[in-house]
């Protein structure tokens, strides 16, 4: 199924021809991502099930793109096969220019659940990776430091993950993956299961590494404010295809504000129309 | 007035609440109940001796009291010391006393325990390590599964016979009858903690770039230690089983050894002491897997 990048017109008023983000940063070199007929496949039983048929998909480098769908649509499959957790039955995946073949540091991944190891203490947690891969201690301990104090975590740096709440626990999760410095960060729906407050807390949180970080970063989620408030750009995944691809250009920060907008509005109105159709 | 407090365990703040997150179960050691069940247990002994032994000609070779016990069981026991640790024992012409039973205790307790630490330790790191490389692949997971469980629900102890006539009446032969048994505890524990296993925890730690090797190390293996301490602590009781078992089969020292020279005799006062000894360094060992497993997993209490 070809991409309907573009296709789709979105709220009349809002610039969705404003230059994503990628452009902005003055990246010029591979995209973080390109999808070519990409099939995704499981076995259920005797049944062969296609959670992903034929899509054709580009990230630019630097932008911020959020996967947005109804559950069980193949948004959370098409994750994880750009972090090289699932092989394609069809197509190809590349990121940085290169064929994906499996995980890779390059793709830092934050999971819905808790899936940050519980036996290390946040500090340890948040150096994990970089020290795992044998990265010498001067190349990340400054990072890793700033990090912790960034996600307002100085004060709980010895501290178990038991001992922290469901949103300290994320927020330990975003550190690491930013610590481990990878190109690109997938996120599948990591802000699901939070409350309101803590949840907003986190996205300007993510918001802001973001922005400081210039890091390309795929996230899932099935919340359509979540997708207006954090993307760049919003690409919808319904049926095993992409239903609509489209910018999205309000100034940001985007708080409360936006929901006002007519612009925003009419885009939630029509992805909301989108999603619910069939 | 202040509310009345439902949940006694809400009271204590370091306590969580029961079926909240991060808890597990544990195994409860309260002295005072201890020390309730020891003296509950002695009186049951001695209601129950003065009960069966009613009218039997020698009570001694049926259900001794604890009087009897204290008195002729340990000193007998003197008659298998070697005089490893000084003194004259009865078969160099020393008398039957407690210091020379308690001697004996002492001797074939050490090499019972020797020989029970050495086999638990290489039990539990093979059954860990196979377990481990096991469910690396699935094929080999399910094959291995199969057989491990088959084996699992074997009386371990209907084995000893082989193990004897394998390694002959030696220690090897008990070491590895111990390890084998507790290698299949821990085999069978670490497959099915694997199995278990959250799949975003080893996704997470991939995505950071880490290796197969380095998953299996630095994240499956920490990830399982709870569940490892809980079938340590199961496999800790069957150890002792099976290495009394391999002792009686012909070995020439350790508690099982004095105990198949006891029963050869019908001596019930000394099996009760060596029962008792065994009783209870099966619970110190117990308590003290538990609180290695404790020391090592308070990350998930």
């Amino acid at each position: 199924m070809a991409v309907k990048s573009m296709a789709v017109k979105s709220a009349g008023a809002v610039d969705l021809a404003a230059a994503p983000r990628a452009e902005a940063t003055g990246h010029t070199a591979a995209p973080a991502f390109r999808l070519r007929d990409l099939v995704l496949e499981y076995r259920e039983g005797t049944q062969v099930v296609r959670p992903i048929d034929g899509v054709d998909l580009e990230v630019p480098q630097g932008e911020f793109t959020c996967i947005l769908g109804p559950s069980g649509h193949g948004k959370s499959t098409l994750l994880r096969c750009l972090a090289g957790l699932i092989a394609p039955a069809g197509g190809t995946v590349e990121a940085a220019g290169e064929q994906v073949s499996g995980p890779g540091a390059d793709r830092g991944m934050v999971f819905q659940q808790d899936a940050i190891p519980m036996w290390l203490r946040v500090e340890d947690n948040v150096a994990f990776g970089p020290r795992m891969r044998g990265v010498p201690p001067r190349e990340y301990r400054e990072r890793v430091d700033r990090l912790i104090t960034e996600v307002g975590l100085d004060d709980r740096r010895r501290a178990w993950p038991r001992q922290l709440s469901g949103g300290m626990r994320k927020r330990v999760a975003i550190a690491a993956v930013f610590a481990n410095d990878p190109d690109v960060l997938l996120m599948d729906e990591p802000f699901s299961a939070l409350d309101f407050f803590t949840r907003s807390r986190l996205q300007n949180l993510l918001l802001q590494l973001w922005a400081e970080t210039g890091k390309t970063i795929c996230f899932v989620t099935h919340d359509i404010d979540e997708a207006l408030v954090l993307a760049d750009r919003i690409v919808v995944v319904k049926d095993g295809g992409i239903a609509m691809d489209v910018p999205v250009a309000f100034p940001r920060p985007r708080g409360e504000e936006l929901r006002a907008l007519p612009e925003a509005q009419d885009l939630r109105r029509e992805l909301l129309d989108i999603l619910g159709e069939g | 007035m202040a509310a009345p407090v439902l949940d006694r365990r809400a009271r204590r703040p370091d306590r969580a609440a029961p079926g909240s997150f991060g808890t597990r179960s544990r195994t409860l050691f309260r002295p005072r109940r201890v020390a309730v069940g020891v003296v509950v247990l002695a009186l049951l002994w001695e209601a129950v001796s003065l009960l069966v032994t009613r009218g039997v000609e020698h009570p001694e070779f049926v259900m001794p009291d604890l009087v009897h016990v204290a008195r002729y069981g340990l000193p007998g026991l003197a008659d298998y010391y070697t005089g490893w640790l000084g003194g004259t024992p009865p078969s160099a012409g020393g008398e039957r006393t407690w210091p020379m039973g308690l001697a004996a205790l002492v001797e074939h307790g050490a090499i019972s325990v020797g020989r029970i630490l050495v086999g638990f330790v290489l039990g539990l790191a093979a059954g860990v390590l196979l377990g481990l490389l096991m469910s690396a692949s699935r094929a080999v997971r399910n094959a291995g599964f199969g057989i491990a469980t088959l084996l699992r629900t074997l009386p371990v102890l209907a084995l000893g016979p082989l193990f004897t006539l394998w390694f002959g009446a030696t220690s090897a032969m008990s070491v590895s009858f111990v390890a084998f048994a507790v290698g299949l505890v821990m085999l069978v524990a670490t497959m099915t903690a694997v199995a278990n296993l959250d799949l975003d925890v080893v996704r997470y730690s991939r995505s950071l770039g880490l290796g197969a090797f380095a998953v299996q190390r630095r994240v499956v293996l920490p990830a399982i230690l709870p569940e490892l301490g809980g079938a340590a602590l199961v496999a800790v009781p069957l150890a002792w089983s099976v290495l009394l078992a391999s002792e009686i089969y012909g070995i020439q020292e350790g508690l099982g050894w004095m105990m198949g020279k006891a029963v050869q005799f019908t001596l019930v006062d000394r099996i009760t002491v060596i029962a008792v000894v065994f009783v209870l360094l099966t619970f110190v060992m117990l308590r003290a897997v538990q609180a290695i497993s404790a020391r090592i997993t308070r990350w998930a209490e």
